[in-house]
């Protein structure tokens, strides 16, 4: 027997995933602002799949319209993968929310409706939707599945089908276009057409949907062969105080880890840290490796370096480390790029940098792509590829001009000033960095940005230098003086 | 377990492979880094394996990172800034040199001077500049002595250039020191990059040591010279 | 006072999405900061100096000419123009770029700057300009090999930004080392600071960017705007002779459009004496013709008329249009002219219009006076929508020549839903806000029945979103600039010598049509004449229906053939049975026609007029209805107006009664009236209008006209001079109103196959005209392959055949091929139809379907199943014997038929889609019964919504119209009404609604109290048409 396990709605079942929405909801594909599947409660209201999103509001302005959810989607898809594969070593993903597991070697004394009870239970509890279908072949476990409440047992496949109609079969537009038209509504129906002439007409799709409602072609699954996924995990049953039993793990976790990366013949190039903790949240760290390796010390000293200084806001409730591989020859092009003399031990440097001086302190400068002042961000040196803004961003009249004059020192925070204004220019300068006369100044420069916002700043500034010949970048917001920065003294 | 030592030596064969098809990337075992700006390249360039202080005025000092950057680009390597008073202003600095930084930012010194120790100590980085010019002067007085000792402890058998960018002399026993000025600043308000590199004006202090400078002609052994190298070579 | 500053270079909202003012706005800054000049350089246009130059005109600035031009290297070049010789140079060198370029790239050459260079002045532009880089000597030089020493000035320019003070200094060493001027400029990109946020999103739009992410392609502050001379010279203190070079540079522009040189066609090359001459014989022979026997008061007139077209020189235009009209009546094309031209004798009698004006008693001067000076008549020709109308714009291009003729442009600007669109886009708001304001407010803006903040908190956004004060903002600033240019539906100008030296032209985005640089307005300000050649539906409907008539051997044949005042013509209208007629069709039109009962054709004439903007505003169709209706006294505000008004009882209605009651009343001259017209419809200049009323006023009080009633003068001439109707152009459309209206009742078979076979057109859909078509006994018959055409046909038992066109998805190839087989031999079995006409499967899927293959086959599923397989071309005659059978599936119930035949062909000969449901609809009251409900009973009506409509004028109010099985009902929804019931009224197809019946005079409706969504999802329905 073959049993397919079917979330119903799948891609509004994955939407309403983690969220709390009691009335009528439906899925909405983001483009065509069509509703894809809508609950209960909207279809009581009259909301059905395929009208826009306007439409539905007009019928009821209190649904909850939500826009598709992927990866929540492939989170279910895995679910229902990984409880399959508890039942039978031969899965077949057999279509998003759907998968159906070959039973054949199963006990022969298993009662097919009490598992499936229990399965529906399972899925329940973690507040999700499941149908089983249980039938001789995978085809008819699928259509089992659809029209389940919520669990369907054939035992007769052909009184079974009869009242089915065509649309579960899914088949193609075209195909269920000629159907409509033929006034051919249920499997019963188009069964009772000769056969041959139905093929000759539709063609071989014809033929592979009478397949399918036949209780004896048995198609052979196209089962999951799993993809190697260099991770480890542990959960702890006890209290974890300090991070010595972590790193415990972890290098027991790496040696065997990197034995499996050697015998494949590859390397990792990047180590994920993920610590579930006591509240459900989880502290989590992505590590790129600057020269892939397999060498355990180096991948331990990284970790090593990060739990050193790691504070967790919660006790930690397990651990999980995943390493993703990567052939070496590919990798190791970095060398080019690189003149660093050890990538590995200049990676665990920064890490120490950051540990003590803060993590956006330690890295590339990469100017803010505004007009505003003092906007950067602060980028992984190894990482420093992303993020730049493309050459090609700079407007016709903006393009930065080659960069001329003395680079300015920034004061951070800027001191605030007192300013002698006279002629509409700075005369006198007051403040903690500097004080005196000007007797040079260059400006006002103005600058203004983010007007469509409350955000909104407006900026005037002026290059000025004083008797002693140091000179300051000066700024005025609304009626408040700063000394910017300084350029000389 | 022998793969790791195997792919050790492939690695060292690989990076001889790399030195040899592009020299420029392969580090230089010189005494001196040259910088391509005249000034500061007079006397062969920046002292490697030893701490030259920079000190003199604020433009004088930008100039030197300026130069340093400059030279960064066209060799593709790469220079530590441990910005003493966190005061480096990106927008000012064209893309391509700061691709070439890494910006240590610090809030005061202690945390400066011990991230120049571990950058020293890591040793992957060929040029740290650690500045220290915006430094509050009652933070200046609290550097112990014995820290550039240790620094230059650390450096001395390496190429490393170590240079503290001061807004007057402060390390003591140095045994390079530069002064480093803009002629004149207002005017250098609109001046080009190069431009400014051309005028900087500097001028070398050095104890020399035979041991330290093997292919510096210039510097006779065993006293301390005063080379004051200064008339930039554009137009005064 | 003489100048100090003089802006040389600025961009308005006409460089689109590079500048972001209009450029009334910037003349209206100039004048505030008391600027006695202004240049306006368009980017690779001067699509905006005819709008600067008219309102300049008022305000008494110089208008100065330039352009900016993007060069074949990026570089932007801006150009003033000194002479004439220049700005045909300038407009010749756009053209060149712009007809090899494509619609929205073009570039000019640098070898082609010395051949046009003549007479233009180069200035050297901003950080974009030639000297991008500032130290690129040598594009100074090419720019002085090109232009001269002596016509190129270095542009500085200061906005008070980081770095342009070193650009500046090297670019005057630059100028000094070429003994070059230095000018000032501020790039003015809007007129005042404000004018930066629209900048920065249309920066965004051009960008397909959002604010948040575009970061410095936006402006770094908001100096572009436009300055003083003041603060322009306390901007340039360290270099004043760059101020002052502006305003010398400005006096050597002489140039302004004032004398653009435009010179009208000759016909024939005749002109002057000649010219005139052979008018007058065409006038009299058609004189001839038109009267047949000796009418003195015509034969005055027309030398009246003539006397004036010969005074003002424009003969030759009349001959040219008459010439056009020629060329369609040789050709088989309806034509008739329309517009004031039918105010003229002249035209009437060279056979461009079809009214006597002496008959109607019409005014002349509306259509030409003394006082329009250089402006030229207006004459407007309605030709047949589609083919015939290409086919005489095609004319003349051959005549003219590419660069002799051109469309107008028609300015496309932001409106409601669109500025709206960038604006969400611009302010990065949730793209499903963006898409149900879009959907709520689909038909434009109506300010008048709801706040933006109103709309924008509907469609999603709260009032209190940090970003919703800058929607608002923005949306006051972009509503109404321009957005990009279209071409105008029908307005050619033409020329004498080459038209791209007058204004550059462009290539429309429609192949084989190339389109000017001004809108119908600017080019009608600027002297250029201009030939509408409008396509009407209706007239190409007219066109098939005396084709049918000739082919049937019936009559009329032809336009003028109809006999006038026929009384069913009137109890038809007075019925309001007006679907598928001519401009009486409307809701609004349908609803007033059981009050008003026209009973002769000057009444249809009113009709017509009636249900325009103006006579509701002014509270004067009300008035009308009741002195019609005997419930109101017909009075005059003054005696002198009686003869003016008595035909209009009292009630002014036609801007022809405005131009007489103001040469009764205050002793206006005709070009006087037409001036005050002219100056109450010019919408752009409010200051123009205060002057006429006073002007009216003055002449009034002159005249002893009491000052209460002067005021009402003034005020209803006001109210409607801006949409008042021409009384000319009501009776154009008034004779082919009556013509349809004929056609409808005597003629019915012809009509409904005519207009179907011109679909879309008009309110209705082909389902509603069909339901029409069987009320009025035309019997309508499904497709099929053994009766139908490509197009309808009339049957000899006068029923319609529905044509193969009608099919959804029906390639007109095998259309065609079918329809033509048959006539060769008619079909004998499905094999001997499939193999002579070749259909593709999914023709033959909805040829079955639809049941146009019954009598073929057993039914229309028997069909579907005999022709689902492939035939081999190799297959014996025969081979499918099965096919003898009849198919083992099922004959369609009405439902499903219903269904195939909406899905197949949007219409039905079947039964209505509610009569299907009828059963289940107990309380629901038919259209048809409606008028046997007592007034103010409640009821509910339901059907399928054929027509929302929205006029313009009734506050708001929205018309909903339901189609049953019986007939049409009406709904009318108040404006608070309707916006709350926004969507489900919108967004369903069919609708429920409640409310008590309101008859007025055989005028019914429904009040809606109540509506909501009629579940009809099993059936497919055929589209409404929404607001037209």
């Amino acid at each position: 027997m073959f049993l397919c396990l079917l979330l119903p709605d799948f891609r509004l079942q994955a939407a309403l995933r983690w969220r709390e929405i009691t009335g009528p909801a439906a899925v909405v594909d983001d483009r065509a602002d069509l509703l894809l599947e809508v609950n209960a409660a909207a279809r009581a209201l009259g909301i059905t799949p395929g009208q826009t999103g306007p439409q539905a509001m007009a019928r009821n302005g209190r649904i909850h319209l939500l826009p598709r959810a992927e990866a929540q989607e492939h989170c279910l898809n895995n679910l229902l993968v990984d409880r399959a594969m508890g039942l039978s070593p031969d899965v077949e993903h057999t279509a998003p929310g759907a998968v159906i597991a070959d039973l054949h070697r199963a006990a022969k004394t298993l009662c097919w409706q009490q598992l499936a009870d229990t399965l529906v239970a399972q899925f329940r509890s973690d507040a999700l939707t499941l149908q089983v279908g249980v039938a001789s072949t995978p085809d008819l476990a699928l259509l089992a599945a659809r029209g389940a409440d919520p669990v369907a047992v054939v035992y007769d496949p052909s009184a079974f089908v009869a009242p089915l109609p065509v649309s579960a079969l899914e088949p193609s537009e075209a195909v269920q276009q000629i159907l409509a038209a033929w006034g051919v509504g249920t499997v019963g129906e188009l069964l009772r057409l000769p056969r041959s002439g139905v093929v000759e007409r539709l063609g071989a799709e014809a033929d592979d949907l009478l397949r399918r409602v036949s209780g004896r072609h048995r198609r052979p699954l196209r089962t999951i062969r799993q993809r190697p996924e260099y991770a480890e995990a542990f959960d702890f049953d006890y209290e974890v105080e300090t991070s010595a039993p972590l790193l415990f793990l972890l290098r027991r976790f790496l040696n065997d880890l990197t034995a499996r990366l050697r015998e494949a013949g590859r390397v990792a190039r990047q180590m994920v840290l993920s610590i579930p903790l006591d509240d459900g949240s989880r502290h989590e760290r992505t590590f790129a490796i600057p020269s892939p390796t397999a060498d355990v010390e180096v991948l331990y000293r990284i970790l090593d370096t990060h739990l050193e200084t790691l504070q967790l806001p919660q006790r930690p409730t397990g651990l999980r480390l995943r390493l993703e591989d990567a052939l070496p020859a590919k990798d190791q092009l970095q060398l080019f790029e690189s003149a660093l003399r050890d990538p590995n031990l200049f990676g665990e440097t920064l890490a120490r940098l950051k540990a003590f001086l803060g993590n956006d302190a330690v890295g590339v400068p990469i100017p803010a792509d505004t007009h505003e002042p003092d906007r950067f961000t602060v980028k992984d040196f190894f990482s420093r590829e992303e993020g730049r803004p493309p050459a090609d961003s700079l407007s016709e009249s903006d393009r930065k001009p080659a960069l001329r004059g003395l680079p300015l020192r920034r004061c951070r925070p800027a001191p605030p000033a007192r300013v002698v204004i006279q002629r509409g220019r700075p005369f006198g300068l007051a403040s903690e960095i500097a004080t005196g006369a000007v007797t040079c100044c260059a400006g006002p420069y103005r600058l203004s940005g983010t007007w469509w916002d409350p955000r909104g700043w407006e900026i005037e500034e002026w290059d000025v230098q004083l008797e002693d010949g140091a000179m300051f970048r000066l700024a005025r917001r609304g009626r408040r003086w700063t000394v910017e920065g300084c350029y000389e003294a | 377990m022998s793969a790791v030592p195997d792919k050790r030596g492939q690695l060292a064969a690989l990076r001889a492979l790399v030195a040899e098809k592009f020299p420029q990337t392969a580090p230089v075992r010189s005494g001196r880094l040259r910088t391509g700006c005249e000034a500061l390249d007079r006397r062969g360039g920046l002292l490697r394996g030893g701490l030259t202080e920079v000190c003199g005025s604020l433009a004088g000092g930008q100039m030197v990172l300026a130069a340093l950057l400059e030279a960064a680009v066209r060799e593709a390597f790469w220079v530590a800034l441990i910005d003493g008073a966190d005061a480096f202003e990106p927008a000012d600095w064209p893309g391509d040199q700061l691709d070439r930084l890494l910006w240590v930012r610090c809030r005061e010194t202690g945390a400066a001077l011990k991230a120049a120790d571990i950058l020293l100590r890591d040793g992957n980085l060929p040029v740290l500049l650690l500045d220290l010019q915006m430094v509050p002067e009652r933070q200046l007085h609290r550097i112990p002595a014995s820290t550039w000792h240790r620094f230059h402890r650390v450096i001395e058998n390496s190429a490393t250039v170590l240079l503290v960018l001061t807004p007057r002399p402060l390390v003591e026993g140095t045994p390079s020191r530069i002064a480093v000025k803009i002629p004149s600043p207002w005017k250098a308000m609109t001046a080009s990059r190069r431009q400014l590199l051309d005028e900087l004006v500097a001028q070398a202090f050095e104890r020399g040591r035979e041991d330290f400078f093997p292919e510096d002609r210039e510097a006779p052994a065993g006293r301390e010279t005063r080379t004051p190298c200064v008339v930039p070579s554009g137009a005064a | 006072m003489k100048p100090e500053y003089i802006e040389l270079h600025a961009r308005s909202a006409f460089s689109f999405l590079r500048g972001g003012s209009q450029p009334e706005d910037l003349v209206k800054r100039a004048k505030d900061l008391e600027m006695p000049a202004l240049a306006l350089c368009d980017r690779d246009g001067v699509y905006g100096s005819a709008r600067l130059h008219s309102a300049a005109k008022e305000t008494g600035l110089k208008a100065l000419v330039g352009a900016e031009l993007t060069l074949e290297d990026g570089a932007v070049l801006p150009v003033l123009v000194k002479n004439r010789t220049g700005y045909q140079n300038l407009c010749r060198l756009i053209t060149e770029a712009k007809l090899r370029g494509t619609k929205t790239e073009s570039a000019v050459r640098w070898e082609e700057l010395p051949h046009y260079g003549d007479g233009l002045i180069a200035l050297t532009g901003d950080e974009e300009g030639v000297l991008r880089d500032p130290e690129d000597a040598a594009a100074l030089d090419r720019l002085i090999a090109a232009f001269g020493r002596e016509n190129v000035a270095v542009e500085i320019q200061r906005h008070l930004r980081r770095g342009e003070d070193w650009r500046n200094e090297t670019l005057v060493a630059l100028a000094e080392s070429r003994r070059l001027p230095v000018v000032a400029t501020n790039g003015v990109l809007y007129a005042t600071p404000a004018g930066r946020q629209v900048l920065d999103v249309f920066t965004c739009i051009r960008h397909h960017t959002h604010l948040d992410a575009a970061g410095r392609l936006l402006s770094p502050n908001a100096e572009r705007h436009l300055k003083s001379a003041a603060e322009t010279k306390a901007l340039f203190a360290d270099r004043p002779e760059a101020v002052e070079n502006t305003v010398r540079l400005a006096e050597r522009l002489e140039f302004t459009l004032e004398n653009l040189g435009y010179e009208f066609p000759k016909y024939n090359g005749l002109s002057g004496e000649a010219a005139d001459a052979c008018l007058r014989e065409k006038v009299l022979e058609g004189y001839r013709r038109r009267y047949g026997r000796p009418h003195p008061r015509a034969l005055r007139q027309i030398k009246r008329e003539l006397d004036l077209i010969r005074k003002l020189g424009f003969a030759g235009y009349f001959l040219i249009v008459w010439d056009i009209v020629q060329y369609c009546k040789t050709h088989d094309i309806l034509v008739q002219g329309r517009g004031s031209a039918a105010n003229s004798v002249v035209c009437y009698c060279l056979g461009i219009t079809a009214c006597d004006p002496i008959a109607y008693n019409l005014l002349f001067e509306r259509f030409l006076s003394e006082g329009r000076g250089n402006s030229w008549p207006d004459i407007d020709l309605d030709l047949p929508s589609g083919e015939r109308r290409e086919q005489v714009i095609q004319e003349v291009y051959r005549r003219y020549g590419k660069h002799g003729a051109a469309m107008t442009a028609n300015v496309i600007t932001y409106r409601g839903r669109s500025a709206m669109r960038e604006i969400g886009k611009a302010l990065h708001l949730p793209a499903d806000i963006i898409d149900r304001f879009s959907s709520l407010f689909a038909n434009g803006d109506f300010p008048h029945t709801i706040e933006f903040l109103d709309q924008l908190r509907q469609a999603g956004l709260p009032p209190d979103h940090p970003r919703a004060a800058a929607a608002a903002t923005l949306y006051r600033q972009i509503r109404g600039l321009p957005r990009h240019l279209g071409q105008h539906s029908g307005g050619m100008i033409i020329c004498q010598n080459a038209l791209s030296s007058v204004v550059p032209l462009e290539n429309a985005s429609m192949p084989g049509r190339v389109v000017a640089q001004w809108d119908k307005d600017d080019c009608e300000d600027l002297g250029i004449v201009k030939v509408d050649l409008l396509g009407l539906g209706m007239m190409a409907a007219m066109q098939d229906i005396f084709a049918l008539c000739r082919e049937r051997q019936g009559w009329p044949a032809e336009f003028d053939r109809i006999p006038k005042e026929d009384p069913q013509v009137y109890t038809m209208l007075q019925r309001a049975d007006t679907i598928g007629t001519f401009q009486v069709e409307s809701r609004a039109q349908m609803a007033t026609l059981p009050r008003f009962r026209p009973a002769c054709f000057y009444d249809i004439v009113m009709q017509v007029a009636i249900i325009r903007p103006g006579p509701i505003q002014g509270g004067m169709l009300s008035s009308l209805m009741a002195r019609r209706e005997g419930k109101e006294k017909v009075t005059y505000l003054d005696d002198r107006l009686k003869p003016t008004l008595e035909r209009t009882l009292g009630v002014p209605l036609f801007q022809e009664q405005l131009l007489k009651m103001a040469m009764d009343i205050a002793g206006f001259s005709g070009s006087e009236a037409e001036e005050l017209r002219r100056a109450l419809s010019f919408h752009r200049s409010h200051e123009r209008m205060d002057r006429v009323c006073e002007k009216l006023r003055a002449a009034m009080a002159e005249r002893d006209v009491k000052p209460e009633v002067a005021e009402q003068i003034v005020k209803s001439i006001q109210s409607f001079a801006v949409y008042g109707f021409p009384e000319s152009h009501a009776i154009s459309f008034a004779l082919i109103a009556y013509a349809s209206c004929w056609l409808k009742v005597h003629r019915a078979p012809e009509f409904y196959t005519a207009l179907l076979n011109n679909q879309p057109m008009g309110f209705y859909s082909s389902a509603t005209l069909i339901q029409d078509a069987r009320a009025h006994g035309v019997k309508v018959r499904p497709v099929s392959v053994l009766h139908s055409d490509w197009d309808c046909t009339i049957e000899p038992d006068n029923a319609v055949r529905l044509g193969l066109r009608m099919v959804r998805g029906m390639d007109s190839a095998i259309g065609r091929r079918i329809a033509a087989e048959r006539k060769i031999r008619p079909f004998t079995s499905l094999e001997d139809f499939r193999r002579r006409t070749e259909p593709d499967r999914p023709a033959l899927r909805v040829l079955s379907r639809i049941g146009a293959l019954n009598g073929l086959a057993g039914h229309r599923r028997d069909a579907l199943w005999k022709t689902g397989f492939p035939l081999r071309s190799d297959d014996l005659p025969g081979f499918h014997l099965e096919n003898e059978q009849p198919a083992p599936l099922p004959p369609m119930d009405a439902f499903e038929r219903l269904e195939a035949d909406f899905s197949g062909t949007g219409v039905t000969t079947g039964r209505h889609p509610m009569a299907l449901i009828r059963a289940g609809l107990p309380d629901v009251t038919r259209a048809g019964d409606l008028s046997f409900v007592p007034n103010g009973q409640q009821v509910r009506i339901a059907g399928l919504v054929i027509c929302r409509q929205r006029p313009g004028t009734a506050k708001g109010v929205v018309f909903v119209s339901l189609e049953d099985e019986t007939g049409v009902a009406n709904a009318v929804l108040y404006a608070p009404f309707f916006e709350k019931h926004r969507l489900v009224v919108t967004q369903e197809r069919f609708l429920l609604i409640e409310g008590p019946v309101q008859n007025e005079r055989g005028a019914i409706h429904v009040l809606a109290r109540r509506v909501q969504a009629l579940p009809y999802e099993a059936c497919a329905t055929p589209g409404s048409h929404d607001f037209r």
